[in-house]
Order: C-alpha cells, then sequence, then structure tokens
C-alpha cells in the first residue's frame, strides 16, 4: 500500500517538473514578458551595476502589477550587491522601491524608515527628482496617519523642488495636487479647488493622463464638499474613464468610492451602494487595505441610511478592524459615530454612549486646529519664498536694479512682520477654537444624554401606565379584586409618580422653593379637591428668592405630601389650611384641618408622623404635631436656611 | 353611536393596552391603532374618527409634524397627544401645532374617557409646566407673539403659579366655566400663532 502511493506520488511530482519546466504558452502574459527579458538580464549580469539596475527595474515590474513581497524581494537583492560594491545611486532606487511597496502594504512606519534612508541618499547624490518624489511619499504617509502639518511639509517641499529646480510638469501638477488635497482636507475649499484646477490645467497641457485623472477626482471631491453634486459627478466620471483607459485598478476602485459618495449624498442609495460595492470589489483583489475600511464603512453608512441596522453593524465593524489595522484614524472615527448611532436607533443605549464617548475623545485627539494654524503659516512663508524668488528674477535686468533692491527690502520687511502676527493671531485663535470646540463637545455630549434619558423615560413610562391599565382590566374582567392586581395597580401607579417627581427634581429651573410651591399647589388641588375639601394656600412673597438644596426639597415635599393625604383620608376634614412663611433664618410650613384628629391606634397614621419626624430631622429642623379628636389636626414643620 | 378613537402610539405594550381598555367601554370605539404616523393622513381619511389619540415622540416622523399635517386639511379634528411628561417643550410645541390638548401617559387608567368626553365639549386642559413655558416663549422675539388680552394673560401667570381652575376661578371671581374658555381661548391663539408662522415661513422660502 505504501509503496504503491509512494509511487504514485512521485509520478504526480514528474508531471508537474514537466508541465513547469516546458514554457506552457498559456502562461505567457503581455506583462510577463518584461518581467522575462529582465529576468534574463539579472541572471547575465550577476554582480555588476547592469545586474542590480536591472534587479530594481524588476521590483518596479512587480510593484506595478501589485505583487509588493516579489517587489520587496527583488530591491533587497538589489540592494545587497548595491551595497556591496556601493553603488549610491542603485542604493537609494532600491531604497524608494521597497518604501513604495511597504507604502502600498499599509507599513507606514517601515515605509518611512525606507524613505528617509533614500532621502539622505538623494541629498547626497543631489538627485532631486528623486528628492521630491520621496518628500511625495512621505506627504502620502503622514496624510494616512492623520498627521496634517507633516504631510504638508512635505508636499510643499515636493512643490518647491518641482517649481524652483525641476520645471517638471508632471511633478510640478502631482505638487499642486497634492497641496489641494490638504487645503480640501482642512476644509479650505476655494483655495483646494484652485490648486486642484491648476494642477488639472498642467496635466491637460502636457497630456499627463494619469495626472488628469486623479486632479479630476480631486476636483469632484471639492465639488462635492460644496455640494455641486452634478458637476463633481462629471468630473468623477472623467476620472473614472481614464483611469479604467489606463488599467489603474486602485485609481478606479477610488473613484467608484467618491461616486458611489455622490449618489449618497443625493439620497439615491441603490446607485450608491452598486458604486460601493464595485469599490469594494476592486480594493479586495488588489489588497488594498486602506480603502478596504472606507469602502466598508461606506456600505455600512449607506445601510444605516436604508435602516437596515444588522448589515450596517456588519460592515461597519469590518471597516473598524481594517482600519485600526492600519492607523486609519478617520475610518475609526466614522465607525464610532456611526456605531453610536445605529446603537441608539435600536435603543441599546449603553452601547451607544460607549461609542458616543469613544468617537468624542478621538475627535479631541485629531483637533485640527493645531494643524490649521501650521498649515498657514507655512502657505504663507511658501508663497512668501516664492515671490521673493520671482523678485531676484527681475533684479536681473539691469535699469530696474536700484529700485526693485529697496523694493525687496521692504517686501521682506512687511512679510516678516505679517509672519509674527500672523502667529499671534492664530495662537489665540487656536486656544479660542479650542476651547469652544470642547465645550461645543460637551453639549453634543449632553444633549446625546439627554435625548437617551427621554427615550428611556418614554419607554418606561409608557410601559407603566400600560402595566396599570392592564391590572385594571384584569380587575374588571375576571370580576376579581384580588389583592395582588390592586398592589400591582397601586404600584406601577406609585412608580410613576416617583418618576415625575424625580424627573421635575432634576430639572435645574426647578430648585427654587418657589417651583415647589407651585407643584405642591398643583398636588394639594389633585387631592382636596375632587373631595370637595376647601382650602387655603397662602404663602409669602418673600420667598421666590430662597433656593433649597435637593435633599431639603425632597424632604418637605414628601412631608406636605403626607400631611395633605392624611388631611384627605383619615380626617374627614373640609377644610385645610396650608401656610408657608420666612422667618429671620428658617422656613415655616404649617398645615392645619379641622377634621377628626388622630386616632393613638391607627398605626399606618403613627407611621406616617414618624416619617414626618424623621424627615424634618434629616433637615435639621423642628417637628410638631398637635392633634386632638373634634379639634383638628396641625402640623409645624421650620427649618433653618443656610 | 360609538365614539370613533384613532390611536397612533409607537410602544406596543401600550397601544395594546389602549386597545383593550377602550374595548371595555361602550361608549367608545377603536376605529384602528398605528405604531406611527408615516400615513396619518391617509388612515384619518380612511377611518374618519371622532377624536385622535396621538404620542409626540414617535420614531421616523413626531407626532408634531404629523399633527400640522392633520390641521392642513381639518381643523376641528380634536387631537389629544399622549406624553409621559408635561414640562416637555415638545407639548408646547404640539399645541402651538394644532392640538387640541393633552393627556398623561400615567393618568391614562384613570382618565382617558374623561379627557376624550371634555375635548369633544370644546375643552383644553393646561397645566401649570405648560403656562410657563406658553409665558417663557412670549419673552422672545415680540413682547405679545399671541395677541393675548391682559385677562388671558392674568389667567396664564395665575396658572403658572400652580393655581388650579377652581382656585383661579374663586381668585377673579369668575364661575369654573369662565376660566375654562378663557383657556380654550389661549390654546385657539397658540393654534393660530403657529399658522402665520408657517405662512410666512412659506413666503419666506419662496422668496430665498
Amino acid at each position: 500500500m505504501l509503496v504503491y502511493s509512494l509511487l504514485s506520488s512521485m509520478k504526480i511530482v514528474r508531471i508537474l517538473l514537466i508541465i513547469i519546466l516546458i514554457p506552457n504558452p498559456l502562461l505567457v502574459v503581455a506583462q510577463r514578458s518584461a518581467i522575462d527579458s529582465v529576468l534574463r538580464i539579472i541572471t547575465a549580469h550577476k554582480d555588476d551595476s547592469i545586474g542590480v539596475n536591472a534587479l530594481n527595474e524588476l521590483g518596479t515590474l512587480y510593484y506595478q502589477k501589485g505583487d509588493h513581497d516579489s517587489s520587496i524581494l527583488a530591491h533587497r537583492k538589489a540592494l545587497s550587491i548595491a551595497n556591496l560594491y556601493g553603488y549610491r545611486h542603485q542604493i537609494y532606487d532600491a531604497y524608494q522601491g521597497i518604501s513604495l511597496s511597504l507604502l502600498w502594504q499599509a507599513k507606514y512606519d517601515s515605509a518611512k524608515l525606507y524613505l528617509l534612508k533614500a532621502e539622505f541618499s538623494a541629498k547626497e547624490n543631489k538627485d532631486y527628482s528623486s528628492l521630491a518624489t520621496i518628500y511625495n511619499s512621505l506627504g502620502n504617509i503622514f496624510v494616512q496617519e492623520g498627521n496634517k502639518a507633516e504631510a504638508l511639509k512635505n508636499y510643499i517641499q515636493t512643490a518647491k523642488i518641482q517649481d524652483s529646480i525641476l520645471h517638471d510638469p508632471l511633478g510640478q501638477s502631482g505638487a499642486l495636487a497634492n497641496i489641494g488635497n490638504i487645503q480640501y482636507q482642512m476644509g479650505n475649499l476655494d483655495k483646494a479647488l484652485s490648486y486642484a484646477r491648476q494642477a488639472q490645467e498642467i496635466s491637460a497641457t502636457n497630456s499627463l493622463g494619469k495626472n488628469l485623472a486623479y486632479t479630476s477626482q480631486l476636483t469632484g471631491r471639492i465639488y462635492r464638499k460644496q455640494k455641486k453634486l452634478d458637476e463633481a459627478l462629471i468630473e468623477y466620471e472623467r476620472a473614472l474613464k481614464q483611469y479604467l483607459k489606463m488599467g489603474f485598478r486602485r485609481e478606479a476602485s477610488e473613484t467608484y468610492l467618491g461616486i458611489g459618495n455622490i449618489y449618497f449624498d443625493k439620497n439615491d442609495f441603490n446607485n450608491a451602494q452598486k458604486n460601493y460595492k464595485v469599490a469594494l470589489e476592486i480594493s479586495k483583489a488588489i489588497s488594498n487595505v486602506s480603502m478596504l475600511g472606507m469602502t466598508y464603512s461606506a456600505i455600512g453608512i449607506t445601510f444605516q441610511n436604508l435602516k437596515n441596522y444588522q448589515s450596517a453593524i456588519l460592515y461597519v465593524d469590518s471597516a473598524y478592524v481594517a482600519a485600526k489595522k492600519i492607523n486609519d484614524q478617520y475610518t475609526v472615527l466614522d465607525a464610532y459615530e456611526v456605531l453610536s448611532q445605529i446603537y441608539a436607533s435600536e435603543k441599546k443605549y449603553k452601547e451607544s454612549l460607549s461609542y458616543f464617548q469613544k468617537f468624542a475623545d478621538l475627535k479631541d485627539s485629531l483637533n485640527d486646529s493645531e494643524n490649521k494654524a501650521i498649515v498657514e503659516e507655512l502657505e504663507i512663508r511658501y508663497q512668501n519664498e516664492k515671490k521673493a524668488a520671482e523678485v531676484e528674477l527681475l533684479k536681473s535686468e539691469q535699469e530696474l536694479q536700484s529700485v526693485l533692491l529697496s523694493k525687496q527690502r521692504a517686501n521682506l520687511t512687511i512679510t516678516i512682520v505679517l509672519l509674527i502676527s500672523v502667529i499671534i493671531i492664530s495662537t489665540l485663535l487656536i486656544n479660542r477654537y479650542r476651547v469652544m470646540n470642547r465645550m461645543k463637545r460637551q453639549a453634543e455630549l449632553e444633549s446625546m444624554r439627554q435625548n437617551i434619558a427621554r427615550d428611556l423615560h418614554d419607554d418606561i413610562g409608557s410601559t407603566l401606565s400600560s402595566i396599570n391599565i392592564m391590572s385594571q382590566l384584569a380587575m374588571k374582567e375576571t370580576g376579581n379584586d384580588s389583592l395582588q392586581l390592586q398592589k400591582i395597580a397601586a404600584y406601577s401607579s406609585t412608580m410613576m409618580e416617583s418618576m415625575s417627581d424625580m424627573v421635575w427634581s432634576i430639572s435645574p429651573r426647578n430648585d427654587s422653593l418657589e417651583q415647589m410651591v407651585v407643584k405642591m399647589k398643583e398636588f394639594a388641588a389633585e387631592i382636596l379637591e375632587p373631595k370637595n375639601i376647601q382650602y387655603d394656600f397662602s404663602t409669602d412673597q418673600t420667598l421666590s428668592t430662597i433656593s433649597l438644596d435637593v435633599e431639603k426639597r425632597k424632604n418637605l415635599f414628601l412631608i406636605f405630601k403626607e400631611a395633605i393625604n392624611n388631611a384627605a383620608k383619615y380626617s374627614e376634614a373640609s377644610n385645610v389650611d396650608i401656610h408657608i412663611t420666612r422667618e429671620n433664618g428658617s422656613l415655616n410650613m404649617l398645615i392645619t384641618d379641622n377634621g377628626n384628629g388622630f386616632d393613638a391606634n391607627n398605626t399606618t397614621a403613627g407611621n406616617g408622623l414618624n416619617n414626618m419626624r424623621a424627615r424634618a430631622q434629616a433637615m435639621k429642623g423642628r417637628w410638631q404635631h398637635q392633634s386632638e379628636p373634634g379639634r383638628g389636626t396641625s402640623i409645624a414643620v421650620k427649618i433653618p436656611l443656610t | 353611536m360609538e365614539i370613533q378613537l384613532l390611536v397612533f402610539e409607537d410602544n406596543d405594550l401600550l397601544r395594546e393596552s389602549l386597545a383593550s381598555l377602550v374595548a371595555l367601554s361602550p361608549e367608545f370605539k377603536l376605529a384602528a391603532a398605528y405604531p406611527n404616523v408615516l400615513h396619518a393622513r391617509e388612515q384619518v381619511f380612511q377611518h374618519q374618527p371622532d377624536v385622535v389619540l396621538m404620542d409626540i415622540d414617535m420614531p421616523g416622523r413626531t407626532g408634531i409634524e404629523a399633527v400640522k399635517e392633520i390641521r392642513t386639511f381639518n381643523s376641528q379634528l380634536p387631537v389629544i397627544m399622549l406624553t409621559v411628561f408635561d414640562d416637555n417643550i415638545h407639548v408646547l410645541e404640539a399645541i402651538k401645532a394644532g392640538a387640541s390638548g393633552y393627556l398623561l401617559k400615567k393618568h391614562i387608567s384613570t382618565k382617558l374617557f374623561d379627557a376624550i368626553t371634555e375635548v369633544l365639549e370644546g375643552g383644553a386642559p393646561m397645566s401649570p409646566s405648560i403656562a410657563r413655558m406658553v409665558i417663557s416663549s412670549m419673552q422672545k422675539p415680540t413682547e405679545n407673539p399671541y395677541q393675548l388680552t391682559p385677562k388671558e394673560k392674568e389667567i396664564l401667570t395665575a396658572l403658572s403659579s400652580g393655581n388650579s381652575y377652581k382656585l383661579i376661578a374663586a381668585q377673579f371671581n369668575n364661575s369654573i366655566d369662565t376660566v375654562r374658555s378663557h383657556i380654550k381661548k389661549i390654546y385657539e391663539k397658540l393654534h393660530v400663532h403657529s399658522q402665520t408662522e408657517a405662512v410666512s415661513k412659506a413666503i419666506n422660502e419662496r422668496l430665498v
């Protein structure tokens, strides 16, 4: 048995070897041939610079195919040989190549490392075009990590190099587009649009296909933010057509996402979902981790709007997981917010509040105002340096030389003064913005808490009312006055009263004695009027200035309730007098009725009296009770007002 | 002839309890009960109720919006709002939107039928909290946005300090019915205020 299986497996191995070694025409693809030719060069030039170049080239080819592991491998091989022989240019090419692939794999920290190594080499070699690309890549990483200030610094470096040294339209349009992107994220939409337009024009004039597509995408995004949805759609379609034509799948998926967003804005959720799903498929196929998070998030939010909460939660969870993996703070932020909303809609308040707090905390740490001021300052510096450079050019004209010199000095002075004042103003603005932001967020949190509280109360109140109704119906239907049913009716009723009282006493509007008197009058009317008991309620004018703390209010009110209830239920009185007055440093409440007085043997009444006494003592007040059969009852409470 | 009721309440338990409660009474009949007001207009047309009971806070569309809509085609149909608390600003908004009155949910088991009867007879309940809200909403932006007479203002103030209808009647030397009709007048002026607000808003929007 064993021998047989061994023989058959050997047979399989033999067959496989044959398949691999004989060139299979079905495996030859256009790209493959480029790789093949490079591989042949590599095998021919094992140790020289041509071989190393070829290895780097191989890395680039794999990168374009999206096979980043192979790309890194190839570049690493190039790096080791180049290091051995000191091929400086090739070393830095390899660094660049490795970092690019790491970037696509969202391994941002490693990518940064290699980029910084590459930067060092490029500076040594005075390789400005590479330097520009490096700064651009660094900028991209910082954007993904949410560090806009650093990102902009790098983009501006790129733009400077492009502008002053390279005069390369491709690089320049890319740099301008990146700055436009940052401006868009900072919310400076008009600036963003102007940068994006500039970049678009340069791309169109110079027939730069991919840049045209990218800048159209950016312009579309900006239009969307400005709510010009139809214009946005046109730009996106333009971008998509270009990307699909050139076979750029990642960018195409981004554009599908953008188009989906526009349909979302138009509330056309079905079309939005269609486009999102295409974007998702592509992202999965090319393992674009950073897009996955955003796309999941978009689909999740669309489901939320379609009120399909189960699917929404699934997708938003996936978004959160994906985004957390690559430290994409913005998508995590979105996920927290949406999950909080969904759980609130499903009345799962605990989860909702916990997600909202996570959202609030993260938002604070991503506070844009700090970045905003730094961005403004840097931008001004860049523009001023640019202007200074232009003035330098004019200087070369002899006739204007002296005039321009003095003009430049004046410009420089004004610039410095402006810069200083901008820094001062922006620092002040940052602080104010931060304080306002925090207050606004606290207000948001507070309003969210109140919404949750209100929904809770509505639920509880409605249900208690139902229990009360049903217990009464049960007693009527069965004709059964069972004690248990009576208790259910009574307790549910009491609970609703307590809830009302609780909510009333929490409200800050009601912490004055005056408001409590209002409540007392309502209560007295409710209890005494149905029994046709006449009553008189008199209060001092000065009471409006007094405010009581929560404990005192509660105790005083409960004493009052007890006294009125007694007068109504047990005393058979026809008249009740209530006086609430102020006397020096204390508050007096006097309740008298003309009823039967207290029966010493009545234990319920006895308990009530003890309760009242205890409450008065809790307020550090004095309690007095007088009662005589036939002469009525009087209850007096005196509490200190400190 | 039984009085036909139409109920809108999103809490399932309460909706069913209401149905059972009404079923036990020979004078009232439940035409239908719905958990939301998304199709309130059609449902009112379909059932032609005598009185509508409507919860204020409902998902998707609030009772306030539904009342506004009902008032656009029926200014007489009594609509009673159901609410847990009466010191909720939404109650005042509901009244301004055209509600005929309100009933606290904790009072349903004891006062439902009285409330319905009162509203059918033209009465309009008001509590100190609501009165206070009306008063505070009068401070801004104009002095007297609802065009209340001095007597009406006095009654409103007396209400807001907690006096019952009985006490107010005694205070002003009127009968309780007089007090009630004053309050009914105040209600109507709140309705009108919201209508004029609605009209001017529409004009503004067209101009924009």
